[in-house]
């Protein structure tokens, strides 16, 4: 693994463009930044990213049969009391989810270790399976990288696999999110892109805007029930609002499904080190206030049970200056988590973090960010990545 | 190869950067199982199944009216009567009568066309499906394109009770 100058395609702005992808500047800063690229071998995408990738999903899975098993387990994780058996009932019934991103540190050496999973509204997906695939395309057109140069990259065919799945018999979906911000938009569109291709009518609703009828079924905006709902909007912050309680019993389906309340909850990390301790890709991790947290000493990573790109994140160690380092947020209410500092790796004055895809049930990629701090957060650039032996 | 053969877009952006595939399917509306049969075409099973799940959909999606006048303006004089069952939009409307049905197809291990109830519209005398989307002006054989609206039953109607109960968090994931 290593980091490689390499100049930029002349015209990828306007291809951006083309292809609905807004969002490529942020206020004016690069998001989306191809003067540099990483290179990878391909055992170490095989071996040290997508193998360790399906290996955390399957503790995940072992560790949601435990945790929706276990109330004290559920009401520690902030998740309210009266869709316990919902989320239970959830995971028996199998319920369909569709994607989630786990995010790792790994420095092409040492085990890729886990630093937390997004598993109910991971973003950077249209970058990662998209445009990063048109990045090798071009960069193959242009002689710049050679014709063998490939990608861990499969996030588009799969969803486009996975959606007719979720979708069932009647093949149709809504699709649901906060309008108002352009990159939530065009993320939702573009899943509802890959539906349509895979022949799924396809229906896109402002969350806002969703009703319920008298059956329990939610409705969209012509009162059409919906089936299936995709929704890229926290399931936590869906359980606490006026229209939660109808969560519980609704007849539609929702994506992604209850039971990823378990997975999107930074509480899932002290449970995955607590069943599973020493685990080459996990770091050591436990409920703050547990007598077991006092074992990271005075130099821990502290992350709220609920928390969204970086916010209310901290690194608290006497030895850097201030004591630390903290990224500001709304979050934290419901409690936090330590977590054993694993410093990201460097690539020059950059720190790298890769988000590792996986698409119902199975490794499909990989999309690189990186950071002049040391905590990730939403303004942190992609970077795009190429396998070549 | 560890990336997708192909990444195609198809509505998003300003240029879609493929178009998908619309495949045409051999199928065929009847006007009843004993018509379906004689045709020959699908087996005596096939015509009473789809019937069936036809006429099960009917009274659940069927163009709804409050009156029967309303009704009658569209399918004609004598073609409409009280739903029996609760419609999928809550109450008793007025339903057209169930004119024919056509036959469902599958690809590719999916479904691609419904079977579903057709009904007849006034003065042309088309068939139409739930949708109002006319099929064909006889029954018999008939192509259908995968992506248009007659391939599938509609959705059902509901009434909706309480709208805007999401989205307090007005910022997105995102922001």
């Amino acid at each position: 693994m290593d980091r490689i100058e390499i100049e930029e395609r002349p015209d990828w702005r306007d291809d951006a463009e083309r292809c609905g992808f807004l969002f490529h500047t942020i206020d004016g800063e690069p998001y989306w930044d191809e003067t540099r690229a990483y290179r990878f071998s391909l055992a170490e995408i095989e071996d040290n990213l997508e193998d360790p990738t399906q290996e955390l999903l399957s503790l995940c899975y072992r560790a949601v049969e435990r945790i929706v098993n276990d109330g004290a387990l559920m009401e520690r994780m902030a998740i309210p009391e009266e869709f316990h058996d919902a989320v239970r009932q959830s995971w028996t019934r199998k319920d369909y989810d569709l994607y989630g991103r786990f995010d790792l540190a790994y420095d092409g050496r040492s085990p890729a270790k886990l630093l937390e999973f997004n598993a109910d509204t991971p973003t950077s997906l249209f970058e990662s399976s998209v445009f990063q695939w048109r990045w090798l395309e071009g960069m193959k057109e242009l002689g710049r990288l050679p014709d063998e140069a490939d990608q861990f990259n499969s996030i588009h065919e799969k969803l486009v696999e996975a959606l007719p799945v979720i979708a069932g018999p009647n093949r149709r979906m809504h699709f649901a999110g906060v309008f108002d911000s352009g990159e939530d938009r065009a993320t939702v569109e573009y899943i509802a892109d890959c539906a349509v291709q895979a022949g799924i009518e396809a229906t896109l609703i402002d969350i806002a805007h969703i009703g319920v009828d008298a059956e329990g079924w939610f409705t969209d905006s012509s009162d059409y029930r919906i089936e299936t709902l995709f929704k890229l909007y926290p399931l936590e912050d869906m359980v606490r609002e006026e229209f939660g309680r109808y969560l519980i019993e609704t007849p539609t389906r929702i994506v992604e499904p209850l039971w990823k309340l378990v997975l999107s909850n930074k509480g899932l990390l002290p449970v995955l080190w607590e069943m599973f301790p020493g685990h080459p890709n996990l770091l050591p991790a436990f409920f703050e206030g547990s007598p077991a947290s006092d074992m990271l000493g005075d130099s821990y990573v502290r992350k709220p049970l609920l928390s969204r790109e970086g916010a209310n994140v901290a690194i608290v160690d006497p030895a850097l200056p201030g004591g630390g380092i903290a990224v500001d947020g709304a979050y934290g209410e419901e409690g936090y988590i330590r977590q054993q500092v694993q410093m990201l790796p460097r690539f020059g004055d950059d720190w790298t973090v890769i988000g590792s895809w996986v698409i119902a049930g199975r490794p499909a990629g990989i999309g690189i960010r990186e950071d002049r701090s040391p905590i990730t957060r939403n303004t942190s650039r992609f970077v795009p990545h190429f396998i070549l032996d | 190869m560890k990336r997708s053969v192909a990444v195609s877009l198809v509505i998003m952006g300003a240029a879609a950067l493929a178009a998908c595939e619309d495949q045409t399917v051999d199928t065929a509306i009847y006007g009843s199982v004993d018509e379906c049969i004689a045709d020959r075409v699908y087996t005596p099973e096939k015509c009473e199944t789809d019937f069936k799940a036809a006429l099960a959909a009917h009274e659940k999606v069927a163009p709804a009216f409050a009156t029967r006048e309303d009704c009658e303006a569209e399918f004609g004089p004598d073609r409409c009567r009280q739903a029996t069952e609760q419609h999928a939009s809550g109450g008793f409307p007025f339903l057209p009568l169930l004119a024919g049905y056509m036959i469902g197809r599958t690809l590719g291990g999916g479904p691609v066309v419904d079977p579903q109830p057709l009904y007849r519209r006034a003065g042309s005398d088309a068939y139409v499906n739930a949708r109002g989307t006319e099929v064909a002006r006889s029954t018999g054989p008939v192509k259908v394109s995968t992506r248009s609206g007659v391939a599938k039953t509609p959705p059902a109607t509901t009434r909706t009770i309480a709208r805007g109960g999401f989205g307090s968090r007005s910022i997105g994931i995102s922001a």
